[in-house]
């Protein structure tokens, strides 16, 4: 019968519909498992593969002890600085009109579309001695490259755009009414920041600092350029690992990336908990590590 | 007429205060940090006669970093594009378990440092690892060949490739597509039609960062590849080496070429948001 | 025989019942409106006849052919969306031949064909000189009608229109009101569209269907439904409506006198332009009020007294009445009824 036939066949249509999404999802989530999760998974199945005794000792190694320190060292410079240019920067291109307001957001983009490596390069160009502005470092009597502001500069580099990108949809999303509401009440420029901006941007603000936290500490290319690679004294955490892999101690080496991992998945777990209360707006796409 | 640098323009009557010290912040700072440098670069550059610049960007080696650099690159943007199209389908459109889990997963490149991720991709595909060991049963070698490279580079850039598709997938108007159906469209003909078109530009875009991302890749790749001139030699490790052998000229050589590639992408990039922006 | 049949129509989202028993049925050629406020089911009883949303239970027919269970893509109804849903990469020529190109090769008509046909359509609605155009160039009204060009372009024997005039301002939505009418009256299709605006849907359709809640409250020609509201739901939906609280009394004498016991309480729904105004109490003025407001604005002069209790009473009265009246704010005056309606 026709009718019956009909049925039949919208079943079946029905059928080859359901199992086209079951194998589409499948293979999504199989790419997602074997691509990207498991290089995480190694990471923490290796490190205990001594035993918790050696993962401890590998902490407590002094190497690490120095290299996370010079991570810590790093980081303590570069965050308040970025955290100043990110909030000028954000409140400078979303509040005025101006000429040049494309070109300083495409600069914005220039760290992540270059290679960390050309970036170290350019410093080393710049500020080595035989470089452009060798002459003024040494007569100054400094050391930048193969030293720590070396590492600040090139940490720098490849970090300063995190957190004014983040600020910068936020801030546009939330237009200027309220800070000239504020002004037409008689605030005064600091209020208006304090009192209207900051309690508005604080969960974009706070999400910026720590992309811009597990970018600096994990940062590898850049650094590792300028570093000179100088024993208790250049040695950042990421490079730490590099050396520990090539000294074929590759527990050890996965025992370190644990704490790096722990920074990174700490950076995604905030991430998760922020969007999940919609605390930040939800960008057109961001640059990572 | 005289271009006031105060930005007090006489026929703008009000700007919120800060202006001046924002403004002043911001340039200082790029200043410095981003364009300092890369007049240093462009300067050193320059100090290289034509001959020499022509030399050192196009020798053999390097010539061979390029061709392994892009075509390895290009590739696995090409996977993450086409990859990522399907996780972000699948995750907005349909109902998987975990989503939120596997949500999160598409960032983890981002968490993990890069070097991490060359020391347990290598150790993955290597002769003890889960998956190098039954990858070398059956006689494929992943590490130090450019299938390893590849690896890395699909694991460090494909978020990029997922996370410009998400959001126009999930802005998608559903009415639009309910209209092709009454018009009599088929399943293919509105994916093709309808869905396909509206999502190509952030398809693009995702797949221009992707491949700018994988182009620049270093901590993870050098790990994995085994770094053999000719044939598993990246542009940025080049770089890299004949920074270390001192061979400035050479180096700055090649790193010019590498930032004028990037600017190129840089400035794709920007051509392709200001033509979507346009469209709506 | 009727184009479009619904049988008892069920649908729930979740626990929220949005059509609850639905049945109603519409010949063909009528212009049929679907009134209701938002929530009302109206745009979801749309869906369903379009195939966009499947009932719980119940049936639709079109012309006599239970379709309960067929694809939208195969019943050929235009459906005109809210918002347009135009398609933004493709230009209005591209929009319009849309339905054409995605046909079976079989039946497809050659390029020429579809060439012709989207011009006749584009001129049709007057469109002819913005084929190359992109839909984020166009105006809303021409949006609107590239929509419905679109949707005619398949030869549909039903068009569905859901708030056609929905997000257009004031003015171009009265224009284009008219010449949807006159486009109707020129293509004989059967449509159904749907509005929250009684004065939209008492002035075009030939028939009205007025929902509330998931349930149809009546259906009726705009007459009908306008001089005879069968509850007061429709009563209230479809104008301004006073409220009075008065005894019948067994003579059939109306009081309104708030210590009365006589007779039964009933609720006196009356339309402000049946509100009568007189400077002296008599028996068709029985109640005291004050003046409270007045807007003399436009073609009716709009009164709202207050009576003793404090009840706010709005009267539309002629230029000429109030003229000859002569109120101002606080004037007394007495309130009768010329026409009431009871609702059992």
């Amino acid at each position: 019968m026709r009718i019956v036939a009909q049925l039949s066949n919208s079943r079946k249509k029905k059928f080859l519909i359901l199992a086209f999404r079951f194998i589409l999802s499948l293979l999504a989530c199989s790419f997602l498992v074997i691509f990207i999760f498991t290089p995480l998974l190694a990471v923490f199945s290796n490190a205990f593969q001594k035993g918790v005794s050696f993962y401890l000792e590998m902490l407590k190694r002094e190497e690490t002890i120095s290299a996370l320190t010079l991570t810590l060292g790093i980081l303590i410079i570069v965050l308040p600085l970025n955290v100043i240019f990110g909030v000028a920067c954000a409140w400078y291109v979303t509040k005025y009109q101006f000429r040049g307001k494309r070109f300083l957001v495409a600069l914005l983009d220039l760290p992540f579309t270059l290679s960390p490596v050309v970036a170290g390069t350019m410093l080393v160009l710049l500020y080595s001695v035989n470089g452009v502005l060798g002459w003024v470092v040494e007569s100054l009597g400094m050391k930048i490259i193969f030293a720590f502001p070396g590492l600040v500069i090139a940490t720098l580099f490849v970090t300063f755009p995190f957190i004014a990108r983040e600020l910068i949809p936020v801030m546009e999303e939330q237009g200027s009414e309220m800070e000239e509401a504020g002004r037409m009440l008689g605030a005064s420029g600091r209020h208006i920041f304090f009192r209207i901006t900051l309690p508005n941007i604080k969960w974009g603000l706070f999400y910026g600092v720590v992309l811009c936290v597990a970018r600096c500490v994990g940062e590898f290319g850049a650094v590792s350029v300028v570093s000179g690679h100088i024993r208790g004294k250049t040695i950042t955490l990421p490079l730490e690992i590099e050396i520990l892999y090539n000294e074929y101690n590759l527990v050890g080496a996965f025992c370190l990336a644990t704490v790096l991992c722990g920074t990174g998945l700490l950076s995604l777990i905030l991430r998760k908990w922020i969007e999940s209360s919609e605390k930040v707006s939800k960008r057109r796409y961001f640059f990572g590590d | 007429m005289k271009i006031s640098w105060s930005g007090k323009s006489k026929t703008r009557g009000f700007r919120l205060p800060g202006f001046g010290i924002s403004m002043g912040i911001t340039w200082l700072y790029i200043s410095i940090i981003l364009l300092l440098p890369s007049a240093g670069l462009f300067l050193k550059a320059s100090e290289v006669s034509f001959d020499e610049f022509w030399k050192a960007v196009f020798s053999l080696r390097a010539l061979k970093s390029y061709q392994i650099s892009f075509s390895l690159s290009l590739l696995s943007a090409l996977v993450n594009t086409i990859m990522g199209f399907i996780v972000a389908w699948v995750l907005v459109r349909y109902r998987v378990p975990f989503s939120g889990l596997f949500d999160a997963l598409i960032d983890l490149p981002f968490a993990l440092p890069t070097a991490v991720a060359g020391v347990s991709l290598t150790w993955l595909y290597g002769p003890n690892g889960w998956i190098g060991r039954h990858l070398e049963s059956i006689g494929i070698k992943v590490v130090h060949t450019p299938l390893g490279i590849i690896i890395a580079l699909i694991f460090v850039s494909f978020p990029f490739a997922v996370r410009t598709v998400i959001p126009v997938l999930k802005e998608m108007d559903l009415e639009v597509e309910e209209c092709a159906r009454c018009l009599g469209a088929r399943r293919w003909q509105i994916f093709l039609k309808i869905i396909f078109p509206t999502v190509f530009p952030a398809l693009l875009t995702g797949f221009t960062l992707s491949f700018a991302r994988a182009l620049g890749e270093y901590g993870s790749v050098i790990f994995i590849s085994g770094n053999q001139p000719f044939k598993t030699e990246i542009a940025p490790l080049l770089v890299a080496i004949k920074l270390e052998e001192y061979e400035y000229t050479a180096c700055a050589s090649i790193a010019v070429f590498l930032m004028t590639v990037s600017l190129l992408i840089l400035i794709f990039l920007n051509i392709l948001e200001s033509f979507s922006k346009g469209e709506r | 025989m009727a184009v479009i049949e619904l049988r008892n129509i069920f649908k729930k989202f979740g626990d929220f019942v949005a059509l609850d028993d639905v049945s109603f049925s519409v010949d063909k050629g009528e212009l049929v409106a679907l009134l209701g406020p938002s929530g009302s089911g109206k745009t979801t009883l749309l869906r369903v006849i379009a195939g966009l949303e499947r009932p719980d239970s119940g049936a639709v027919f079109l012309e006599g052919r239970d379709v309960t269970e067929e694809d939208p893509r195969d019943r050929g109804i235009g459906f005109v969306f809210q918002h347009y849903a135009l398609f933004k990469h493709m230009t209005v020529f591209e929009n319009v031949a849309f339905g054409l190109r995605v046909k079976p090769r079989k039946v497809r008509p050659s390029e020429s064909e579809i060439r012709e046909k989207v011009m006749k359509l584009l001129h049709l609605v007057q469109l002819d000189f913005l084929a190359d155009r992109y839909p984020s160039q166009l105006s809303g009204g021409q949006r609107q009608r590239v929509a419905l060009a679109r949707a005619l372009a398949i030869e549909p024997y039903i068009l569905l229109l859901d708030e056609p005039f929905g997000s257009l301002d004031a003015r171009v939505r009265k224009e284009l009101r008219r010449w949807l009418r006159r486009l109707h009256d020129e293509i004989q299709v059967t449509s159904v569209f749907v509005t929250h605006d009684q004065e939209e849907a008492l002035e075009l359709a030939d028939r009205v269907v007025i929902t509330n809640q998931g349930r149809v409250e009546q259906i009726g020609s705009p007459e009908e439904v306008y001089f005879n509201p069968a509850t007061p739901f429709v009563f209230q939906f479809l104008g301004d409506v006073n409220l009075f609280h008065g005894r019948e009394l067994s003579s059939g004498e109306i009081v309104f006198i708030q210590n009365e016991t006589a007779g039964i309480e009933k609720k006196f729904y009356v339309r402000p332009n049946q509100v009568s105004l007189s400077l002296v109490q008599s028996l068709e003025h029985p109640l005291q009020c004050k003046v409270n407001y007045i807007n003399p604005a436009g073609p009716m002069v709009k009164v709202e007294v207050v009576d003793i209790r404090g009840n706010h009473i709005l009267a539309l009265l002629t230029q000429d009445d109030y003229n000859r009246l002569g109120l101002k704010k606080n004037t007394t005056v007495y309130v009768g009824i010329k026409e009431h309606k009871v609702f059992e």
